[in-house]
């Protein structure tokens, strides 16, 4: 039974790998933890390669503002998953999921992005989802990252 | 195995697996949809009808199934330019080291041919479109990524054995084409004249200006194309090689997006995000533990 066990399991094992998810480059640079971020002020939206960026306003523990840089994926994966060229405009108060760079400075990549009216927009590298309603519909199928 | 208990229970769990594997396929190794091919490609109704003669015309998109090499041995010319070239760690890669790149596309500077065919190849659906010129003494071979285009000569010329030297074309991003048919259904483009600038792929694997490339384009359905690209560069790689074998499939809507890499916003993406965080063309390598 033990030698049948032990084919069952590779066999499962062969047939469920999948292939990994592929992105433009690697996450070594940023923190494995992400971080929130509530009542963020978006100061800049820029659609455009080799990745779509979000500039926004935080104050930090001490109420001092600091200008953070969040990246994701390009227009033509973010389309996928109901982003749009005007899903971010500055003034937008949004709560931010992101991944810091391990450097220290304020940049890093973005997993979740929550609009104020709910709704909620993806990475594609995390396999986004069409966006649950309001300025990011349009979407399609889970992305797969560039 | 044998009791009987045994082997019902390894029956039901084979069956169990076999079908959530199925389950799997039919939505696609990334939970697509039936009706997609790949994420935002929807299917063409099955099955296809058969390749047209001759006919390469439309609006492509992938590549998908990409497979890469095996690359040979370099020569010492050839180490010496892959040195210089630092790609980007890409997601897929282990590597946890985190240093500065100096990728051109990075900056917005031409993929050139043959990195182009890859359209930056990991969403699998750029636009590449073939339209005969007018006169049809050439084929064009436009890309979304980019909105570049290639000449592909069909009127019987030859590419040019050398370039950059006294008397001869000058070298090329996007090089210089001429292509024929092979049978009924495979489009040939041998390619040279390449500016040495340009990576051949996103790992930074250099070529060299006395490279020559052949694509095979394989109509083989109406809706399906493979292309196999072949390398015999000399004077970096120390035998002829396959680069890359894909394919391509027919984009329904017909219609090319925009994909621009914008200079201003690279260098944006640079200044605050790519250099602090250590990995940008203008970073400072990060100390390694």
């Amino acid at each position: 039974m033990k030698t049948w066990l032990a084919a069952y399991i590779l066999f499962a094992g062969i047939l469920m790998v999948s292939p990994p998810v592929s992105a433009h480059h690697g996450n070594a640079a940023y923190s494995d933890k992400p971080t929130e971020f509530k009542n963020a002020t978006v100061t800049k939206w820029l659609w455009s390669n080799p990745h779509c960026i979000v500039e926004f306003d935080v104050k930090d523990d001490k109420g001092n503002v600091v200008s953070w840089t969040a990246e994701t994926g390009s227009p033509e994966a973010l389309r996928l998953s109901g982003w749009t060229k005007t899903s971010l405009r500055p003034g937008d108060v949004i709560t931010i999921d992101l991944h810091a760079a391990k450097t220290g400075q304020p940049a890093g990549r973005f997993t979740k992005i929550v609009l104020a009216d709910g709704t909620v927009l993806g990475d594609t590298q995390a396999g986004a989802q069409p966006a649950s309603s309001g300025r990011g519909s349009g979407g399609g199928a889970p992305a797969d990252a560039k | 195995m044998r009791n009987p208990f045994n082997k019902v229970v390894f029956a039901l769990l084979a069956v169990l697996t076999l079908w959530s594997a199925v389950a799997q396929a039919q939505r696609g190794s990334r939970g697509l949809p039936s009706d997609l091919v790949a994420p935002g490609v929807p299917k063409m109704p099955d099955p296809p009808g058969p390749a047209p003669k001759h006919d390469m015309t439309g609006v492509w998109v992938g590549p998908t199934k990409v497979v890469m090499g095996p690359f040979p041995a370099m020569t010492p010319a050839g180490q010496a330019a892959m040195k210089l070239n630092k790609p980007i760690a890409r997601a897929s890669d282990s590597a946890t080291k985190v240093q500065p790149n100096n990728d051109p596309f990075a900056i917005c500077d031409p993929l050139g041919f043959p990195r182009d065919l890859l359209n930056h190849w990991l969403s699998s659906r750029g636009g590449i479109w073939f339209s005969p010129a007018a006169g049809s003494d050439r084929m064009l071979v436009l890309f979304e990524q980019q909105r570049v285009w290639r000449e592909v000569w069909m009127d019987g010329r030859q590419p040019p054995a050398k370039v950059d030297a006294p008397g001869t074309p000058e070298s090329r991003f996007y090089g210089y084409s001429a292509g024929h048919w092979d049978g009924d259904n495979v489009l040939v483009i041998d390619t040279t004249g390449l500016d040495p600038r340009s990576w051949i792929d996103e790992a930074g694997h250099p070529h060299s200006d006395v490279a020559k490339f052949q694509e095979r384009w394989t109509r083989v359905d109406q809706y399906n194309v493979e292309a196999t690209v072949t390398v015999d560069d000399p004077k970096f790689y120390t035998q002829p090689f396959q680069l890359m074998k894909t394919a391509y499939y027919w984009k329904k809507d017909q219609d090319v997006e925009e994909e621009l890499c914008l200079p201003s916003s690279a260098l944006e993406y640079q200044g605050r995000l790519s250099d602090p965080s250590g990995w940008g063309a203008g970073a400072k390598p990060q100390p390694q533990n």
